[in-house]
């Protein structure tokens, strides 16, 4: 069952109206529930570009993005804000977390948006804070965190508000080998019970294996 | 070099543009302050002593030292933004082979360039408004060519030291990638102890300010206001932390996500807020104190003159007058009983143009009606001995300095007099008007005390001063009748031009507020800042309207923060400064509540809509575009 599903979608840059690049061809794709993809590529190949593409945040230059029954296009912008909040969630590598937040308010925040009780969820809060290792930062400020604890209060605040589809973004770039590991059996095991769909960008070829499918891309098209 | 900042200016054309509104407000502030203060005062008559009116002068140096560190403030802080916002291009150069000297040679350029055009546009803004202001109050305003002089030596040095000291900070981080270009803003555990402290020193001294008034029967308002303005120096970071931390667990408690991120952000950028809400507050207190001192010295001026000159005509002989007091009052009170006469010391017209005025009249000048005669009066209750008081016309003294305890020599009736001024009118002080002792007047003119040589007549009219003088058998041409209405308006005239000129330094504070309002770039500089922060915000789902609006909460909260705390200050400020101008009118403090309410209220409009208009397009979906695009 497609989850997610996009229509030959062709996205172009205007770069202040001088230069056009075309990041993406007439791309066609179906992601199903509770799978993980993996979009790897070489750099500059649109990789980043797909991903935004499937989260919404980008509106391609044609073709069309289907969030389970929804075309992007027709959505209001409180209706996407409510997608956004309630089923997608974004790992980023950079621009993730906000410096004027602890390391728990960061964490709750989709959640206090969604205006949830957010003592539901102190108990999972203080499992996934152990299980990735940064149970003694709750109180810190982002810019008190290396890079890697940075990457898994990303990491946190995306499990912590369960969505359906994980958007992420190297999400391993910052973290060891053990720490990549422990994120990438936290995903499957999500996937696996919850029926979380993941769809990841990244470079580390050790990590395609936990793929259940790899899309290639380059030069903003999918490579059979 | 000049192909680099060509193309640089062309694609950051919106952000310089805005650069060089502020850098041309800036200039246009310092060329019409300049401009005010240059012909406000004409040059002093003499350097030996200090005139009473430079007080008024003084003020315009605070003013104009305020407006040099406050446009400092702006153009750095404008300056500091904009070279952190360009770090990473300032970092990309420095790997590319580019030298340090370069990057400095390539900034120095871009500022000479919006200095010399903002100077030029500015000194022509300023001399532009100031001829306006001048036009309605001070119509024989020149515009000071010297200023030009001053503007293109002083301001753009200036703007180039700035720059200079921003450099500074760039430098030291072309080497260091990891750490951040901006300080640590938020405030540590051990930071809110010691704010804890201060605000406890902060609010004690500020307990004993309120009660000084209270408690003790002596004149301590000034006192009371500088200990009041102290302890709020002191308390300041405490109350605006609490205050802060009230609306981040508010909003926490009844989930209102807007002053929930608001709240945070300014916790988390406490001491950059701290900064801002402070230069609201010296706004606010600026505005408040002046304009709250001019509406009083207005209000109890006209108060002054409607209720106690209330004589309609003054008699007044050349020679003292002789006069039965019995048969006088006798007289009075049978053929006018409805009129009041009060005698006076006057003293005759020496030079055509010089006339002298010495009016009976009592050193609080509020009970100049106790000189009305009526059927019991005795003329010696009249005079009260010492305690009268004669007022000069200011005309006669062009020539002197009248400061208290100054003594003038003049001779009248051929008889040489020194005059011991004993008392000033100090808030009609460009009508000079001065008190002596009338009993010393009359000693020293006529040899004995308690002589005069006018009456005042109160609801009379000319007839009856004409049948008063015949009774007491003046011939017409021995005394002159004056129509007191005119001197009426001429009080009124000359305490509205003293007032006036304050209104002129007045513009120069509203200028002043305008200013502060441009401080605020501080503000939208720094919510513009956070292009990134906005965009993972939506990116998480949170809708444009929650982030304008969290935008507009922190505006709002640092206008009414500034207000709120500067309008304290400022009525403190005024009611100080009240004191310090009294003398022998009372001035009571009346709050021009209403203006005062649409000058902040049509700023903080005027800050809202800049929040709203300005960065509302860092929450556009095009920014997100351009933030991918580069994570590419």
């Amino acid at each position: 069952m497609s989850i997610i599903k996009l229509n030959n979608i062709t996205h172009i840059y205007n770069n202040n109206d001088v230069v056009s690049e075309k990041a993406l061809n007439n791309i066609n794709l179906e992601l199903e529930k509770g799978k993980i993809y993996m979009i790897s590529g070489p750099s500059g190949s649109g990789k980043s570009t797909l991903l935004n593409i499937v989260g919404g945040i980008l509106i391609p230059t044609s073709g069309s993005v289907v969030i389970g029954e929804t075309e992007i296009k027709d959505l209001t912008e409180k209706e996407m804000c409510r997608i956004r909040l309630e089923k997608l969630g974004y790992i980023y590598q950079s621009f993730n977390l906000l410096p004027f937040l602890t390391v728990e308010e960061n964490i709750f925040l989709p959640l206090r948006f969604r205006k949830e009780n957010l003592n539901l969820y102190l108990d999972r809060y203080n499992e996934l804070l152990t299980e990735l290792g940064i149970s003694n930062k709750k109180q810190s400020y982002i810019n008190e965190l290396s890079g890697g604890e940075q990457q898994r209060v990303a990491i946190a605040r995306c499990l912590l508000s369960s969505p359906n589809v994980i958007l992420a973004d190297e999400p391993t770039g910052n973290l060891d080998s053990e720490n990549s590991n422990n994120f990438m059996k936290l995903l499957t095991e999500l996937c696996k019970t919850q029926g979380v769909t993941v769809v990841m960008v990244t470079h580390e070829n050790e990590l395609l294996r936990y793929a259940d499918s790899v899309i290639k891309i380059k030069d903003g098209k999918i490579q059979d | 070099m000049f192909q680099y900042i060509k193309s640089n200016i062309l694609k950051n054309k919106l952000r310089l543009f805005l650069m060089l509104l502020i850098l041309i407000g800036c200039t246009a502030i310092i060329s019409l302050s300049m401009h005010v203060s240059f012909n406000l005062y004409p040059p002093f008559e003499s350097q030996d002593v200090i005139p009473e009116k430079d007080r008024k002068g003084l003020i315009i140096v605070t003013v104009m030292f305020m407006i040099i560190i406050l446009i400092y403030t702006i153009v750095n802080n404008t300056y500091a933004v904009m070279f952190q916002s360009r770090m990473n291009e300032f970092k990309l150069l420095h790997k590319l082979g580019i030298n340090k000297s370069s990057i400095k040679s390539i900034l120095f350029y871009e500022v000479a360039i919006m200095g010399i055009t903002s100077s030029i546009l500015g000194f022509f803004i300023g001399i532009f408004i100031s001829m306006w202001l001048f036009k309605y109050d001070f119509p024989s305003a020149k515009i000071c060519y010297q200023i030009i002089v001053w503007i293109i030596l002083v301001m753009l040095p200036f703007y180039l030291s700035i720059v200079s000291s921003n450099f500074r900070n760039i430098n030291s981080n072309l080497y260091n990638s990891k750490k951040s270009f901006v300080k640590t803003t938020y405030i540590t555990k051990r930071q809110i102890q010691k704010i804890n402290r201060k605000l406890l020193i902060g609010l004690i001294i500020g307990i004993v300010a309120l009660l000084l008034p209270v408690v003790s029967t002596s004149n301590v308002n000034i006192f009371s206001s500088i200990l009041f303005i102290v302890g709020f120096v002191f308390g300041f970071d405490g109350i605006l932390y609490y205050v802060l931390k009230f609306f981040q667990l508010l909003s926490k408690k009844l989930n209102i996500n807007f002053m929930y991120l608001a709240s945070s952000q300014n916790l988390y950028s406490f001491k950059k807020i701290k900064f801002i809400v402070f230069s609201f507050i010296i706004a606010a207190t600026l505005i408040v104190g002046f304009f709250g001192t001019w509406n009083s010295i207005r209000v109890s001026t006209d108060y002054a003159v409607d209720n106690n000159i209330s004589y309609s005509h003054i008699a007044i002989s050349e020679n003292p007058i002789g006069l039965n007091k019995d048969d006088f009052s006798e007289y009075m009170s049978s053929e006018y009983p409805n009129s009041q006469t009060a005698t006076a010391l006057i003293l005759p017209t020496v030079y055509a143009l010089k006339r002298i005025e010495i009016v009976g009249i009592d050193r609080s000048y509020l009970e100049m009606e106790t000189l009305f005669l009526d059927e019991n009066s005795q003329f010696d209750d009249i005079f009260k001995g010492e305690e009268m008081n004669g007022l000069f016309h200011h005309d006669y003294f062009n020539d002197y300095f009248m400061n208290i305890r100054n003594t003038i020599n003049y001779t009248v009736l051929e008889t040489e007099i020194e005059i011991q001024i004993s008392g000033e009118y100090g808030g009609l002080r460009e009508s000079r008007q001065i008190f002596v002792s009338q009993d010393k007047l009359s000693n020293l003119m006529f040899g004995t005390v308690g002589k005069y040589n006018s009456i005042y007549f109160a609801s009379s009219s000319e007839e009856d001063v004409k049948n008063v003088m015949e009774f007491l058998e003046l011939k017409t041409d021995e005394y002159e009748i004056i129509n007191v209405s005119d001197i009426k308006e001429q009080y009124r005239s000359t305490a509205a031009q003293g007032i006036k000129r304050f209104e002129i330094l007045l513009y120069s504070n509203l200028i002043l507020m305008l200013s502060f309002i441009a401080g605020s770039n501080g503000l939208l500089l720094s919510l513009q800042n956070r292009k990134k922060e906005y965009a993972m915000l939506r990116i998480l789902g949170v809708r444009k309207y929650v982030l304008v609006t969290s935008m507009i909460m922190e505006a709002t909260t640092v206008m009414i923060l500034g207000s709120v705390f500067g309008w304290f200050c400022g009525v403190r400020f005024a009611k100080g400064y009240l004191m310090y101008l009294e003398k022998s009118l009372p001035l009571n403090y009346y709050s021009p509540t209403g203006k005062l309410m649409i000058a902040i209220l049509g700023c903080a409009l005027l800050l809202l809509i800049s929040v709203v208009v300005i960065d509302s397009k860092n929450i556009k979906n095009k920014s997100f575009e351009y933030m991918y695009k580069e994570g590419e």
